[in-house]
């Protein structure tokens, strides 16, 4: 899998100038170095004490100097590549590809078969992992919701065993909030790739790690993190701060308030481990005063997305960011509206990842047919990026002179040659006459999508896992149950 | 040997090798294959497919039109070939009249309806765009086709399929021919209105109506 190429992206943009990134940059450092960042793990402040940091113990506080972050800025590693079970889906980070993600750890889903919301279930990670798999638009896998059918101590063992038994590209997850947890999800990836060494060389699973805005990191959140750096597992450091809740109200002091935070998750992880993979994240959607809730897929989430990007990139890191979000409750013009919205930004400004796509209800509701409409926004958003081509053959003129006036080019071979090229080909969208389409069943958007969404289930199928291998990764779990219990 | 070019002719229509079908024309020509068997069973299969493929979804109509131009030249180079007894013996569907009206030049619409009701096998004649009154009059009498086709693309132009009709009328020659209307502006109620038979509302519906008003398979 090559995600959508750079190359034949044509239009591109900033939201920030160079001089934006200097400043946010500059403020960062500032921040770091004056107000610092609470960690509550004496394990991780041990390490910034140990580098230099001035560390205030009674209250979790560090204040980290800004030659330590220029330090790690060195020492990360710039592209890194999400191997996949299957190679041929393998998503190389390398500032060059745009890349879309899945969105994940939603809690609720609306049945495929009742249409009733209802807790989400591991079945529901196995059905969407098949539909992500099947189409190309999806790049990587992040199980989409929570299998709450499972008792919480190893909920998220059994999502990513749903992961792997149905989608043969890489599988990223934000779950991981004890370092235990993480040592089981690291043998179960071991299980399928056959070594740690060979897992640090192809890691077939990452893991996000969510920062506590403002300044604040969850200990064992982020000692988990080191568990994954510690064997190369590419780990992504993900704020997000709320504008005028959790963060400053203006998004470049939001945009400051993300920073401070991964990079200070950056420090750690690089003085632990020098030259672990870590990929900036960032998730910033402003909170709507009047509805108290995280306004996600407004297009403040759009541009901060696109601008995080640019800082990453300026980086030198690979980002992963929001986007293809809605709070819409059901499929639908707002949630077609506010995915477009909230996601042609970061692909235009070229983030390496873009996640979001298939959860309603600002990231928190499956309902498996959303998954097959926004991969259909995503074309669309990748079809505008890639632009016009001039060239001696896009201008077509011995074409034109053949056909000449009040001919057609329909019959032409240009046509067919460049067709696919240069038009978006519709999966779902409806173009047809009114008399074809209320002949057809007069369907809207959705139950098109339902159509599409019966196929793939019907039809496709991801090399399943070997037999040992599957059966090894259930007596992990089965070990895990006892070990992990509370 | 023989059976392989008549393959060979199907395929090249269904790869839209519009080249490589004029060349096999030519090949079975030497070969002594019987010409109304490498069109039925070669040329016309293969337009059969790529026209299932269209109506599936599977293939886009740029693909037709190339595999219809295949078609229509390969057919070109052997019919000369074809004996006087089995063109008298060779079954045609139905004859089809078509034209866009007087006052509008819009040609695709029309253009895509005459290439696949020849893809369909129908017989077509495509009197072209800005076609006066008196001229489907005229034509209809001297060709006598089963079916008139009649496209307009602007709400002040579509006025005059109502004046054809009524000059067919007026002629005599309304009920030995069936009408149907298509383009934009046209309806399903505007068609009723004018005393139409059918209305087509894209160029499927367009050629679906024309083989349920002769009747074909």
């Amino acid at each position: 899998m090559w995600g959508f190429p750079k190359e034949t992206q044509k239009i591109s943009f900033s939201v920030l100038s160079r001089d934006d990134l200097e400043a946010i940059h500059w403020a960062t450092l500032d921040i770091l170095e004056t107000t610092g960042i609470r960690i509550h793990s004496e394990k991780c402040l041990g390490i910034l004490e140990e580098a230099g940091c001035t560390i205030d113990h009674k209250n979790h506080l560090a204040l980290i100097p800004s030659h330590l972050v220029e330090e790690a800025l060195r020492k990360k590693s710039r592209t890194i590549r999400l191997c996949a079970r299957n190679p041929k889906h393998d998503a190389n980070l390398d500032g060059r590809h745009v890349y879309i993600t899945t969105d994940g750890n939603g809690t609720t889903t609306y049945d495929p078969n009742t249409g009733q919301r209802r807790a989400s279930i591991k079945n529901d990670i196995a059905k969407s992992a098949i539909i992500a798999d099947a189409l190309d638009e999806v790049h990587i896998y992040w199980p989409m919701v929570s299998s709450q059918d499972f008792p919480g101590h190893v909920r998220h063992l059994h999502d990513l065993e749903a992961c792997f038994a149905n989608t043969e590209k890489h599988v990223t997850f934000e779950t991981t909030m004890r370092p235990k947890e993480a040592l089981y999800q690291i043998e179960m990836a071991t299980a399928i790739i056959g070594s740690k060494e060979e897992l640090g060389k192809r890691p077939i699973i990452s893991s996000l790690h969510c920062t506590n805005a403002p300044l604040q990191l969850h200990g064992d959140c982020i000692e988990a993190a080191l568990e994954f750096a510690k064997v190369g597992v590419p780990t992504m450091f993900f704020g997000m701060p709320q504008p005028g809740a959790t963060g400053p109200v203006t998004l470049a002091g939001s945009i400051v308030v993300n920073n401070a935070e991964v990079l200070s998750c950056l420090v750690i992880a690089q003085l632990a481990y020098p030259g672990a993979p870590v990929i900036y994240g960032a998730g910033i959607a402003a909170f709507d005063m009047k509805a108290c809730m995280r306004a996600g897929g407004g297009p403040e989430h759009g541009l901060t997305g696109a601008a995080l990007g640019e800082l990453a990139m300026y980086y030198g890191m690979p980002s992963i960011v929001g986007g293809f979000v809605s709070t819409a409750k059901t499929p639908g013009a707002q949630a077609s509206y506010d995915k477009f919205t909230s996601g042609f930004p970061q692909v235009f400004s070229g983030c390496d990842m873009i996640a979001g796509i298939g959860l309603l209800d600002d990231c928190t509701t499956l309902q498996l047919e959303e998954i097959v409409i926004d991969a259909e926004i995503v074309k669309i958003i990748f079809r505008l990026a890639q632009g016009i081509e001039v060239n001696d053959w896009t201008l077509a003129l011995d074409v034109i002179r053949k056909v000449g006036p009040g001919g057609n080019f329909l019959a032409e071979r240009h046509t067919l040659d460049y067709l696919r090229k240069e038009h978006f080909i519709p999966d779902l969208t409806d173009r047809r006459s009114y008399e074809a389409w209320l002949k057809n069943g007069a369907k809207d958007i959705v139950k098109r999508a339902k159509e599409k969404v019966k196929m793939i289930l019907d039809k496709h199928r991801p090399e399943p896992l070997e037999k040992d291998v599957a059966e090894e990764i259930r007596e992990i779990i089965k070990r895990a149950d006892r070990d992990l219990l509370p | 040997m023989k059976k392989e070019i008549v393959n060979k002719l199907m395929n090249s229509v269904m790869s839209c090798d519009v080249e490589g079908a004029v060349k096999t024309a030519e090949e079975a020509l030497k070969a002594g294959v019987d010409p109304v068997e490498a069109i039925e069973d070669g040329l016309a299969k293969g337009i059969r497919v790529v026209g299932d493929r269209f109506g599936a979804g599977e293939a886009f109509l740029t693909e037709l039109m190339i595999a219809a131009q295949a078609m229509k030249q390969a057919v070109a180079v052997l019919e000369p070939a074809i004996s006087k007894r089995a063109r008298a013996a060779k079954k045609t569907l139905a004859k089809i009249m078509i034209g866009t009206v007087e006052g509008d030049i819009h040609d695709i619409g029309k253009t895509i309806v005459t290439t696949m009701l020849a893809v369909e096998g129908f017989d077509v004649v495509d009197l072209g765009v800005d076609v006066p009154v008196e001229t489907f009059v005229k034509k209809t009498k001297e060709l006598k086709p089963d079916v008139i086709g009649m496209s307009a693309l602007m709400t002040t132009t579509m006025l005059k399929m109502a004046d054809v009709i009524k000059a067919l009328e007026k002629e005599g020659l309304r009920r030995k021919v069936k009408v149907v209307v298509g383009g934009a502006p046209t309806s399903k109620e505007w068609a009723e209105e004018i005393g139409a038979d059918g209305h087509g509302g894209d160029a499927m519906e367009a050629v679906k109506i024309t083989k349920e008003l002769v009747r074909a398979p």
